[in-house]
């Protein structure tokens, strides 16, 4: 059996995409086979992140709708053969997700994958109820700043009262707080909110912090998800968050601001 | 009774059938556990109602999971406890009494159906709105000194009052 994880948030832009590709990407180069899902119809991304945005034959609805089966929508990444991607379609609305559909589609990807990536759309409206219904795990994307972790608060409470777990009164969904675009230095400037003002609130699991980077930018721009870029912190910080999902205990890095060397402190002045 | 050289003058207990056998026999309905007044001849219904205590509030709800923004949780003819965090944009409410354990952002409304005795225990107050039997304070008006405390709120003549623990 599959486990489900969903990544969502409420607030949109926060990273729920880049962070869906990255987990990915990164449970599949660790042997696990892996299918993500963008339940984002209408506004489909999953696929550029992903770089397969020109291979898109069939998709989620089509195999919803019964017009397509699983193997023709599921598209096969290039780049690891552990890693499959279901892209949604662009001209549907959310109204198409239904959840006896949804439930079959998880129900037939769960008797071949270990893993499957629910990549919600924002809010807390029908395309994001039919992405946590199912879920066994949950990945809630955070950024440091108050509007983003109030909505992911209210996110926590539908994951408590409306999933499937909570209905059927099942062990709890597994909660796992991932903050993004994470600037140590406005933090320290007071700028930012820190880590524990998150954790404050928030207070579930940190499985992981990604900082601020370019290479975040870069890497949607080229359709390579962020965790291939070994060199980047985003990259290491998103390998950290996959190994720790699967039960590794690493320190939590990039919440300090970098030291400078002495040349930096030298012409600092 | 009045054979035996009694003379009965009220009733005490009984159903309420009995009560009105008895009031037309012109025999006073007395209060439970406590001795008439002589008014009470004229008019016995009017005294045992404002007689009959406030209803007393025994059950409790226990909620051991934090209430997350959005959520809203109701302990009808009950006191409340709260073990985890109330998030700001959370609303928490009780005909009784409300006990809070952990951080409370969010509003907290006791003796919903105005039970004026009924007040709020919380170890971190940071609400957004505190209310007692309808007497309310928003954040705002709640003295900074009090922000992160342990307090107690409760009605005094009808004034609301925060009270460090």
């Amino acid at each position: 059996m599959a486990r489900i994880i969903v990544v969502t948030s409420g607030k949109g832009g926060v990273g729920k995409t880049t962070t869906s590709a990255a987990v990915s990407m990164g449970l599949a180069m660790r042997g696990h086979r892996t299918a993500v899902i963008d339940f984002d119809v209408g506004l489909r991304n999953l696929d550029l992140i992903m770089g397969c945005e020109r291979r898109v034959v069939y998709d989620f609805v089509n195999v919803i709708n019964e017009e397509a089966n699983l193997n023709q929508a599921l598209i096969k990444d290039k780049r690891c053969d552990n890693l499959y991607i279901l892209p949604t379609s662009q001209t549907r609305e959310k109204i198409a997700l239904t959840k006896d559909g949804v439930g079959r589609v998880i129900e037939e990807l769960s008797r071949s994958f270990d893993y499957i990536i629910c990549d919600s759309p924002a809010g807390i409206e029908h395309g994001a109820m039919m992405a946590m219904y199912y879920a066994d795990d949950a990945f809630i994307v955070v950024n440091p700043e108050i509007s983003s972790v109030r909505d992911s608060d209210r996110m926590l409470g539908i994951l408590a009262s409306k999933s499937r777990r909570a209905i059927t009164s099942s062990a709890p969904i597994r909660e796992y707080l991932l903050i993004t675009r994470y600037d140590p230095e406005r933090v320290k400037k007071t700028e930012m909110m820190s880590v524990d003002d998150v954790q404050d609130i928030i207070s579930i699991e940190l499985l992981g912090i990604v900082p601020e980077s370019k290479s975040v930018l870069n890497a949607s721009n080229s359709g390579m998800p962020v965790v291939l870029d070994r060199d980047s912190e985003a990259g290491q910080a998103y390998i950290d968050v996959v190994k720790r999902y699967l039960g590794e205990r690493i320190p939590h890095r990039f919440t300090d601001v970098p030291k400078k060397g002495i040349f930096g402190r030298l012409f600092r002045e | 009774m009045r054979g035996n050289g009694m003379i009965p003058v009220g009733v005490r207990g009984g159903s309420p059938a009995q009560h009105e056998a008895a009031e037309a026999m012109e025999l006073a309905v007395l209060a439970d556990g406590r001795p008439s007044k002589p008014e009470n001849r004229a008019n016995p219904r009017t005294v045992t109602a404002p007689a009959k205590p406030e209803p007393v509030i025994t059950n409790t709800t226990l909620v051991t999971k934090p209430v997350r923004s959005g959520q809203r949780v109701y302990a009808q003819d009950s006191d409340l406890i709260v073990l985890g965090q109330v998030s700001s944009g959370a609303e928490i409410m009780a005909d009784g009494h409300i006990h809070v354990y952990a951080g409370l952002r969010g509003r907290a409304l006791a003796g919903l159906k105005g039970n004026q005795n009924a007040r709020i225990f919380c170890q971190d107050l940071r609400a957004e709105l505190i209310s007692v039997a309808g007497h309310y304070r928003i954040s705002e008006n709640i003295d900074a000194n009090l922000r992160g405390k342990p307090v107690q709120i409760y009605l005094e003549e009808k004034i609301l009052r925060i009270e460090p623990l």
